[in-house]
C-alpha cells in the first residue's frame, strides 16, 4: 500500500529560505514512532564527479548527532520531522552545511564541492583536522594525492614515494635509491599496494621517477604502526595507495607536458551515472633526446619507461558498485655496453561493492600482479637472456558492519598463490655460445588467512582496536628438494640427497597468529596517548647483494630451509593539537624485533643458484626509534611540517657451525640502511598572483659502509682488509629541493598549471655508495661514487580541459 | 626552444655519475699476515710470499713490507719436507728441483715469531688440454681522457675446452704475448731549443707484455662445454701491426681456490655502481694452529699447468689501428729487444 511512498521517496526539491540557503526536502514514509524520530537515508557525492564521498563526517547538530559516510557515500541518521542543519566534512572537500526539511522517512542526496582549487591557504592534510588525536590508529601516514602535489616534484612529477619518505620513521637508502624503509625494516618488508594488488618495484630508472602516476590516485596510506588485520604478507610497513574513480558526470582529459616524460589523461562517464572510465598514460622520450646528442657516451645509452592505466567503475545500483582496474608499467636501461636491463608490472583487479545495508557491506575482490626483470647481453661469444618473474594470484572478500559510531567490525578471508620463477637463463644465437639453458626451479606457494577485527570506542575517552588475523602458508611443488647433512653447514658439499615433490604437492607448512592491537586514550579533546602492538609474518624475500633493488635482485619463498620473517612491534605515541586542529604534533616511540632476517654470505652467488639456500644466513633483527613530528595547516599562506627521527635498525647473524655461517663474529651491527638521524622539513608558501613556493630540506645520518682495517698485496693488486660488515659511516645526509607552481587559465576556460622544480638545490654531492679501490695514478684510497653533483630542474606544463 | 637549456643541464646531471675520493679517518689498523703461495707442477723456481697489511690511506704512510725471518716449509702426504728460503721483501725460493705432483698433497707451514701457522692440505688436479684457443675481433666503447666515448678495436680471447672426469673444472689463467713493433727513429728530435737529430737505430723491436689482470675460468652451471672468455687484447697500433704470438697459460684449481679467487676478483671490480658485490671478508686455508679466529689472508694452492700458444696475424683483422709515429729507438720503448724471438 505504501509503494507509492517508496516510489516517490526521494523527492529532492529546492527552494530558498529567507536567508537564501537551499533547503532539500525529504519526503517518503510517515514517521509513526512514539518519538516522533524516524530514519532518513542520506547520500554524499562530488559535486562534479558524482562520486561518492567515503569517510565523510556527518553532523546533524541541534540533534547532537555525528555520523561517518559508508563505502557508497551513504549514512543513516534518526531525527524528528522539520528542518535540520547537516554540516559535512571530509578530505579534499570545503566542509558544508545543507539545511534538510525533513517531511517523512526518506532517501536524498547532497552534492559537495571539492575545495581544492578555490582554496586561499594550503593545506596539507589527508584526514579530518584532528584525525591525529581521534583515531585509534599508532603510526598511521595519510596523504591525498592533492597533498602530494603541493610538495615538490622530483624530476618533474609527483613522486608518492619521496613524498612518503619526508615523514617520521621513513627513509630511504642511497641518493635516488629504489625503495624505502620504514622504522628500520628493509625495502622488501613494505607491503606496496596499487589499488589493492602488490607491486614488487615501485620506481622507474632505478628511482628517478615513481612508478605511481599520481593522476589516478586518490589517497596514500602509510601503516607503519598497528597494521589492519586485513592486510598482511609483510614485515615491516604497507603502503596503500588507492585508485580514484572516472567522473560520472562529465568528460575530462589532461595532460602535462615535462622534460623528460610526459602523461595525459582522460576521464568520463559512458554511461552517465551509471559507468565512468578513466584512462592514463605516461611515457618518456629520454631515448629520444640521448640520440640526438654528440657525445657517445650519452647517445649509446637508452633509458626509456612507459605506464598507463586504465579504471572503470560501474554503478549497478545504490548498493552494488564493481571497479575494475589495470597498470602497465614497463622499464628499459642500458648504459653504453653490451648488457641491458627490463623490467615491467603488470596488474589487473575487479571487484565488487555491495551493501547489504546500511551497516553492513561488502567486497569481494580477485586481482592479479605480475613483476617480470629480465637481464639481456647481446655480445657476440655467449650472448643470453635472465629472465625472472614474480606472480600473485588473489581473491579477497572483506565485511564492514558498521552497529554505530561506537563499535564496527571488519572481517574477511584472502587467498593468494605466489608462482615465482627466480632466473632463467636462455642462451641466444651468436658466433660461438657454449651457455647451455638453465632454470632454477619454480618455486608456488598458496597463502591463505583470515581476520576479524574490533574497532570499540567505549566512551569518547578510549577507543580500542582488536584484530587478529591467521595466516596459513604452503610451499608447494612441483620443486625437488634438496636434504644436507644435518648439524653440518648447508653447502653444496654437505648435499645428500634430493626428494622429489610432484605439482601441487605440499612440501612445507608454516601458520601463524598475528594479532593486531591498538587503543587510544583522549587526555582531553586535544590529547591523546595511544598504543599498539603488531605481528606481521612475511614469505617472501628479496636476496639481493647489490646497492640497490635492481633486476639482478632475486625474490625467494619460505621454503623447508628458509622460515617466514616474524616481526614484532611495540608502539606508543602522545599527541597534541593545538590552535582548534591546525597545529598539530606527535610523538611516538617504537621497538621492533624481526625474526629469521635474511642476509647473505660473503661472496654469495646469488645468480641462477639452484642451492641458494647455502648461500643465506638468517638471524636476528631489531629496531627501535623515536619519531617527533610538528605539522602546521593553519589559514595562513604559510604551512608545513618538521619531522624528525631517531632511529637504529641492527642485525645480529650467529650460526652454529663457524665464522662462515655468521657475520662478524655473531655480534649485532647495523643494517645497510641504518640511518640514526633524520629530519624534513616541508615548507609550502603561497605567494601573491596564484604563485606557489614549496620546499623541502632533508638532513640525515651519513649512510653505513663497510670500512677496511688495512691494505693487502694479492695477485699483483692492492685490496682492502675487511673484517667486519657495515662498521663505518659516511658523510651527513643533507639536501634541500624546491618547486614553483602556477595556476594559469587558457583558452578562456580550462585551468592549467605551470611547474618549476629543482631537485638537489644547492647541488650537494651525496654518495650513492662508498668503496675501496686501487686505481692507475692514485694511491689505494676511500671514493664516493655519486649521482647528481648538480641541481636537477625540471618544468612541467599541466593542462586541464574539463 | 626555452626548455632547451634546462632539458641539457637535466640530462647531464642523469648522466653525471661521479667518483670523487673521500676523507675517512684510518686511524684503526689491523697487522694480519697475508700469504702468497701458489706452487705448480711448472719447472720453474717455486715461490711464496709473506707480508703484512699495511694502513689503508696515503701510499707513503702505509708501506705493504715481507715478513723477513719467517719458516716457511711444505708438508706431502709422503712425508716430506720442503723448506722455502727468504730471498727479499718477503720472497721465499723452494729447493731449484721442487715442483707439485699430480694428485700430490701439501700442506704449508708457516712460523713467524712464536706464531704457527698451517694451510689446509691441498692437491694438484690435471689440467684438461684445450679444444682450441681462439680469437674473435670486436670493439667496445672506452671513456676518453676528455670524458667523450670512442670505440677501441682488438682482439677478445677465448679458450673451449670440455669437462672431463679426471682433469679440473676450475681454472686461473695467465698471459704473455710478443709482438713486432715498427718506431721511426729518423724523426728523432732533441735539445734545446728541440732540434731534429735523427737516430741510425732502431726502427724494429719485440716488445713483451703479461697480463696482470686476475683472469678465472670454469664450466656454466649444467654444461660439459665451455667457451671461456679470457680476455681482451686491445689494438693500440703496435700489437697488431704484425703479429701478435699468445702463450696461454691455464692454472688448476680446486673448487675451494677458485671461490677463494673469485671473492678475490669480486673485490677487485669494485667500482661503486649499483650491481657492485658488497665488500667482502677475505680469508683462506691458512690458520694459526694456536688461534684459529686470528684472520689470515690467502689461499695455499696447488696447481698443475697447462700452455697453448697461438699466433694473431694483424690482416687477418677486419680493421686495425694505424701504426702510432713513434719518433725514437724502438728500444726506449719498455720491454722492448732487437733480438728476434727464436719462434718467429
Amino acid at each position: 500500500m505504501k509503494k507509492y511512498l517508496l516510489t516517490f521517496a526521494v523527492i529532492a526539491a529546492s527552494c530558498m529560505t529567507s536567508f537564501g540557503q537551499k533547503v532539500t526536502i525529504v519526503d517518503g514514509e510517515k514517521f509513526n514512532n512514539v518519538d516522533k524520530k524516524d530514519a532518513i537515508f542520506g547520500t554524499l557525492k562530488d559535486q562534479e564527479t558524482g562520486e561518492g564521498l567515503i569517510g565523510a563526517i556527518v553532523r546533524i547538530a541541534d540533534q547532537n548527532i555525528a555520523t561517518v559516510t559508508d563505502i557508497n557515500g551513504d549514512f543513516k541518521a534518526r531525527v524528528p520531522l522539520g528542518q535540520h542543519k547537516i554540516n559535512v566534512q571530509s578530505i579534499g572537500y570545503t566542509t558544508s552545511t545543507f539545511v534538510i526539511d525533513v517531511r517523512g522517512s526518506g532517501k536524498f542526496t547532497l552534492y559537495v564541492k571539492p575545495n581544492v582549487k578555490e582554496l586561499d591557504a594550503v593545506v596539507i592534510s589527508g584526514e579530518r583536522p584532528d584525525a591525529n588525536v581521534s583515531s585509534t590508529n599508532v603510526g598511521k601516514s595519510s596523504l591525498s594525492i592533492e597533498s602530494i602535489k603541493e610538495l615538490p616534484k622530483a624530476m618533474g612529477e609527483v613522486d608518492i614515494i619521496k613524498s612518503i619518505a619526508m615523514l617520521p620513521g621513513v627513509n630511504t637508502g642511497s641518493e635516488l635509491s629504489s625503495g624505502f624503509n620504514v622504522r628500520g625494516g628493509s625495502a622488501d618488508q613494505n607491503l606496496i599496494l596499487l589499488g589493492g594488488v602488490p607491486i614488487y618495484n615501485p620506481s622507474h630508472l632505478f628511482g628517478f621517477y615513481t612508478a605511481f602516476n599520481a593522476d589516478v590516485v586518490s589517497n596514500v596510506s602509510l601503516y607503519k604502526g598497528a597494521v589492519p588485520a586485513s592486510f598482511g604478507g609483510r614485515a615491516s610497513s604497507v603502503l596503500d595507495i588507492e585508485y580514484r574513480s572516472g567522473d560520472y558526470n562529465k568528460w575530462k582529459a589532461k595532460a602535462t607536458v615535462g622534460v623528460s616524460a610526459s602523461s595525459i589523461m582522460v576521464e568520463g562517464p559512458v554511461i552517465k551515472d551509471k559507468l565512468a572510465v578513466l584512462v592514463s598514460a605516461r611515457k618518456s622520450y629520454l631515448d629520444y633526446i640521448l640520440n640526438a646528442f654528440n657525445n657517445p657516451q650519452i647517445s649509446e645509452s637508452s633509458a626509456d619507461f612507459s605506464d598507463v592505466n586504465v579504471i572503470a567503475d560501474y554503478r549497478l545500483n545504490d548498493k552494488n558498485k564493481i571497479k575494475y582496474a589495470l597498470y602497465r608499467s614497463t622499464d628499459s636501461f642500458n648504459f653504453v655496453g653490451d648488457t641491458s636491463y627490463h623490467w615491467s608490472n603488470f596488474n589487473q583487479s575487479i571487484s565488487w561493492n555491495h551493501s547489504f545495508s546500511d551497516k553492513l557491506s561488502s567486497k569481494i575482490s580477485l586481482s592479479q600482479s605480475q613483476y617480470k626483470n629480465q637481464i639481456k647481453n647481446n655480445s657476440s661469444i655467449n650472448a643470453f637472456e635472465l629472465n625472472a618473474e614474480i606472480e600473485n594470484l588473489i581473491g579477497k572478500v572483506d565485511f564492514e558492519y558498521m552497529q554505530s559510531d561506537k563499535l564496527s567490525v571488519n572481517a574477511g578471508v584472502d587467498f593468494s598463490r605466489t608462482n615465482l620463477q627466480p632466473g632463467e637463463l636462455i642462451p641466444q644465437p651468436s658466433e660461438a655460445n657454449s651457455l647451455v639453458t638453465q632454470k632454477v626451479q619454480e618455486e608456488h606457494a598458496n597463502e591463505f588467512a583470515g581476520y576479524l577485527e574490533l574497532d570499540v570506542s567505549p566512551s569518547k575517552k578510549i577507543s580500542f582496536s582488536a584484530g587478529l588475523r591467521y595466516n596459513i602458508y604452503q610451499y608447494l611443488g612441483e620443486h625437488a628438494i634438496y636434504g644436507y647433512r644435518p648439524h653440518e653447514p648447508l653447502s653444496e658439499e654437505n648435499l645428500t640427497d634430493t626428494t622429489y615433490y610432484a605439482n601441487g604437492d605440499v612440501i612445507t607448512t608454516y601458520t601463524g597468529w598475528e594479532p593486531r592491537l591498538s587503543a587510544r586514550y583522549s587526555i582531553n579533546s586535544s590529547t591523546s596517548f595511544k598504543v599498539a602492538l603488531n605481528r606481521m609474518y612475511q614469505y617472501i624475500h628479496l636476496i639481493s647483494n647489490t646497492n640497490a633493488i635492481a633486476p639482478s635482485d632475486t625474490w625467494k619463498l619460505s621454503d623447508n630451509e628458509l622460515k617466514p620473517q616474524i616481526a614484532d612491534q611495540a608502539s606508543v605515541g602522545l599527541y597534541k593539537n593545538f590552535r582548534d586542529n591546525k597545529i598539530e604534533t606527535s610523538v611516538e616511540v617504537f621497538y621492533k624485533t624481526v625474526n629469521n632476517i635474511v642476509d647473505y654470505k660473503d661472496g654469495a652467488e646469488l645468480f641462477l643458484n639452484d642451492h641458494i639456500e647455502t648461500e643465506l644466513l638468517t638471524g636476528f633483527g631489531k629496531s627501535y626509534g623515536l619519531e617527533l613530528y610538528i605539522k602546521s595547516n593553519t589559514s595562513g599562506r604559510l604551512n608545513g611540517w618538521i619531522s624528525y627521527t631517531y632511529s637504529r635498525s641492527e642485525r645480529r647473524i650467529r650460526g652454529a657451525f663457524n665464522e662462515i655461517e655468521s657475520i662478524n663474529g655473531g655480534d649485532w651491527y647495523p643494517a645497510n640502511y641504518d640511518r640514526p638521524h633524520n629530519f624534513t622539513n616541508v615548507l609550502v608558501y603561497e605567494l601573491p598572483k596564484k604563485w606557489k613556493l614549496s620546499t623541502t630540506l632533508t638532513l640525515k645520518s651519513g649512510q653505513v659502509f663497510t670500512k677496511p682495517v688495512g691494505k693487502f698485496n694479492y695477485a699483483g693488486q692492492i685490496l682492502p682488509l675487511y673484517t667486519e660488515r657495515n662498521n663505518a659511516r659516511g658523510p651527513f645526509y643533507h639536501r634541500l629541493d624546491l618547486s614553483l607552481t602556477r595556476d594559469f587559465t587558457f583558452l578562456k576556460k580550462y585551468q592549467g598549471e605551470f611547474n618549476f622544480s629543482v631537485y638537489n638545490v644547492y647541488g650537494r654531492s651525496n654518495p650513492f655508495s662508498i668503496y675501496y679501490q686501487d686505481t692507475e695514478g692514485a694511491p689505494p684510497q676511500p671514493y664516493q661514487l655519486i649521482l647528481l653533483t648538480t641541481p636537477f630542474p625540471s618544468v612541467s606544463v599541466t593542462f586541464n580541459f574539463e | 626552444m626555452r626548455l632547451r637549456p634546462i632539458l641539457l643541464i637535466a640530462l647531464a646531471s642523469i648522466f653525471n655519475f661521479c667518483s670523487q675520493p673521500l676523507d675517512v679517518d684510518n686511524s684503526e689498523f689491523e697487522t694480519v699476515l697475508v700469504v702468497e703461495a701458489h706452487i705448480t707442477t711448472e719447472d720453474i723456481e717455486q715461490s711464496i710470499r709473506v707480508t703484512e697489511t699495511a694502513r689503508y690511506g696515503d701510499i707513503f704512510e702505509g708501506t705493504i713490507k715481507g715478513v723477513i725471518g719467517a719458516k716457511v716449509a711444505l708438508r706431502d702426504d709422503l712425508g716430506n719436507n720442503i723448506r722455502f728460503i727468504h730471498t727479499e721483501n718477503g720472497f721465499y725460493f723452494g729447493p731449484d728441483n721442487f715442483k707439485a705432483e699430480i694428485g700430490r698433497k701439501y700442506i704449508l707451514t708457516i712460523e713467524v715469531d712464536d706464531k704457527s701457522y698451517n694451510s689446509l692440505p691441498e692437491a694438484a688436479i690435471e689440467a684438461v688440454d684445450l679444444d682450441s684457443l681462439y680469437t674473435t675481433f670486436n670493439k667496445y666503447p672506452v671513456v676518453t681522457s676528455t670524458g667523450n666515448v670512442d670505440y677501441q678495436g682488438g682482439t677478445d680471447v677465448y679458450a673451449r675446452f670440455r669437462k672431463t672426469s679426471s682433469t679440473a673444472s676450475h681454472y686461473m689463467w695467465k698471459y704473455s704475448g710478443t709482438y713486432l713493433i715498427k718506431t721511426y727513429p729518423e724523426l728523432y728530435v732533441g735539445g734545446m731549443p728541440p732540434t731534429p737529430m735523427p737516430k741510425s737505430c732502431c726502427a724494429d723491436c719485440w716488445q713483451t707484455e703479461s697480463g696482470s689482470q686476475l683472469i678465472l675460468s670454469s664450466f656454466p652451471r649444467g654444461s660439459d662445454l665451455t667457451d671461456a672468455e679470457l680476455f681482451f687484447l686491445p689494438d693500440d697500433g703496435y700489437r697488431f701491426y704484425n703479429k701478435y704470438v699468445l702463450a696461454a697459460k691455464r692454472y688448476s684449481l680446486s673448487q675451494e681456490a677458485y671461490n677463494f679467487y673469485q671473492l678475490l676478483e669480486s673485490q677487485i671490480s669494485i667500482s661503486g655502481d649499483i650491481f657492485d658485490a658488497p665488500p667482502a671478508i677475505i680469508r683462506g686455508n691458512i690458520l694459526n694452529i694456536d688461534n684459529i679466529d686470528e684472520p689470515v689472508v690467502g689461499y695455499f694452492t696447488v696447481s698443475d699447468v697447462k700452455a697453448d700458444t697461438i699466433e694473431i696475424l694483424g690482416v687477418s683483422l677486419p680493421e686495425r689501428s694505424g701504426l702510432p709515429v713513434f719518433p725514437d729507438d724502438c728500444l726506449v720503448l719498455p720491454r722492448t729487444t732487437t733480438t728476434q724471438p727464436v719462434y718467429w
